[in-house]
């Protein structure tokens, strides 16, 4: 058979130096995520229609459009409309793609999760003088974050995977690194597994601390 | 200390409180009774804003508010003239029993952690549940998380305590361990205003009964004026079928 063992796991500690930009995109583009999700959420319930209705729609385009698609409208097709874009990086524009396009989904994970915490609770909080702010920081917001946690802990997955697509710019990554070293050597198949490796155990150790962090917020509810 | 003038509060087209007059004493408890959808309820959470009256007075300690002209601030001042018990508990679920307790108390009264905690484990204490201070609300059963509510309520030393149907979520055999906390409160300086079912206990602990129906206040009177020889017709078969089902 056709295939270099050795030759692959040569190959992994050369991607896992790319490992801090493809995190580093990931990270930036889940705080983004979780910005405009948030902001998304309380335009949503907002009692104003305009901010509910440009939610929606922003909602409905964000979920439509592919990934791809809108990495090139934001990278290639933008500086032609505004010329300022063209100082833009590809990193700074698949932050912005990713971010923009996850804040779609996620603001549908943190309304549910807001809506699961119980009304009562609100009101114990603004019965006993607390601000609405006040009752947000200290006890909504807290068991919202326990409800969303597992659904986000999704989308950050995601978002490391996608990164992937910014190759498509120019960025350089795990992927394209491995893309690199297979059209040097033409050895395909092991760059290729060697990145998927890579992947695979990012997302392990990943979703291991996720799930330390959903045991230690389970606790009090733990019967 | 408590006065409520020409209170009015309307769902939509449904008028829910007609025009609602009461005064409470400082120390008193008053009751409010009456068959569902008579008010009772509506009337407690307009006292504190919960729902928002749309005209009459409040007066709460020295405190009047216009709701026809109230100001944020002016809410929240209220808001922390009294405390509320809900039928529900409404616990916060993320924090133990005696977080529950000291929360109000570092949040809106700014008091440093060690003494909030030190009058949280009496509070506790009080209500029996001193034991289960690091308990989380999901542990307990609906008695002890209604006894943690009536901590968390007296803790905050408000001008009043309001009781919405304290005892109405409760299983049967819960119910007299959370009248008995309520009747020991009452015997001491505490101004309350209960919403209940629990007609015994109503005329036991209150020194004044109201009875609603309709939106309207019926008829208010000394506990045993009103359960024992009641006005009003509506009042007398309120009471009558009452009696009937015992």
């Amino acid at each position: 058979m056709n295939f270099d063992i050795g030759y692959m796991f040569s190959l992994i500690p050369e991607i896992m130096e790319y490992i801090p930009i493809t995190l580093f995109m990931a990270i930036l583009a889940m705080i983004l995520t979780i910005i405009i999700g948030l902001l998304l959420t309380f335009m949503r319930s907002s009692k104003l229609k305009v901010l509910n209705y440009i939610a929606t729609v922003y909602i409905s385009f964000f979920r439509a459009i592919p990934m791809l698609v809108q990495l090139f409208l934001i990278y290639y097709g933008l500086p032609q409309l505004f010329p300022v874009f063209t100082k833009m990086d590809a990193v700074t524009a698949a932050v912005i793609g990713f971010g923009f396009k996850q804040a779609a989904f996620a603001s549908e994970i943190f309304r549910a999760a807001f809506l699961s915490v119980d009304k009562g609770q609100m009101e114990a909080c603004l019965a006993g003088g607390m601000t609405k702010v006040q009752a947000y920081q200290r006890v909504i917001i807290p068991q919202a974050f326990r409800n969303a946690l597992p659904a986000t802990g999704n989308t950050f997955i995601s978002l490391i995977k996608e990164t992937s697509l910014a190759f498509t710019l120019g960025v350089v990554e795990l992927f394209a690194e491995a893309k690199m070293q297979a059209s040097n050597t033409l050895r395909f198949f092991e760059a290729y597994l060697a990145v998927a490796l890579v992947y695979w155990a990012i997302v392990v150790i990943y979703s291991f601390l996720q799930s330390k962090l959903e045991r230690l917020l389970e606790k009090p509810y733990r019967t | 200390m408590i006065k409520v003038n020409q209170l009015k509060k309307s769902f939509n087209d449904l008028e829910v409180l007609k025009d609602i007059n009461f005064e409470v004493k400082r120390g008193e408890v008053l009751s409010i009774i009456g068959p569902s959808g008579s008010g009772k309820s509506t009337l407690l959470r307009c006292l504190n804003f919960l729902e928002t009256p749309n005209a009459g007075t409040i007066t709460i300690d020295g405190l009047t508010v216009d709701v026809e002209n109230v100001k944020k601030q002016d809410i929240q001042q209220l808001r922390k003239k009294s405390a509320m018990v809900f039928q529900n508990y409404n616990l916060f679920k993320n924090k133990t029993a005696l977080q529950n307790v000291t929360e109000l108390l570092i949040v809106t009264k700014k008091m440093p952690k060690a003494e909030a905690e030190k009058i949280g484990m009496e509070y506790l204490a009080q209500v029996g549940l001193a034991d289960k201070a690091n308990k989380y609300p999901v542990t307990l059963s609906g008695g002890q998380q209604q006894r943690v509510s009536i901590a968390r309520a007296l803790a905050l030393n408000p001008s009043v305590i309001l009781f919405d149907e304290p005892t109405s979520s409760l299983d049967p055999e819960l119910v007299s361990e959370v009248l008995q906390v309520i009747k020991q409160i009452s015997t001491k300086d505490t101004t309350m205003i209960i919403v209940t079912h629990e007609m015994d206990f109503a005329r036991e602990v209150s020194d004044n009964v109201i009875f609603m129906a309709d939106g309207y206040i019926v008829e208010e009177g000394h506990p045993s004026q009103l359960f024992g020889n009641p006005q009003q017709a509506r009042t007398k078969s309120f009471i009558q079928q009452l009696n009937e089902k015992h």
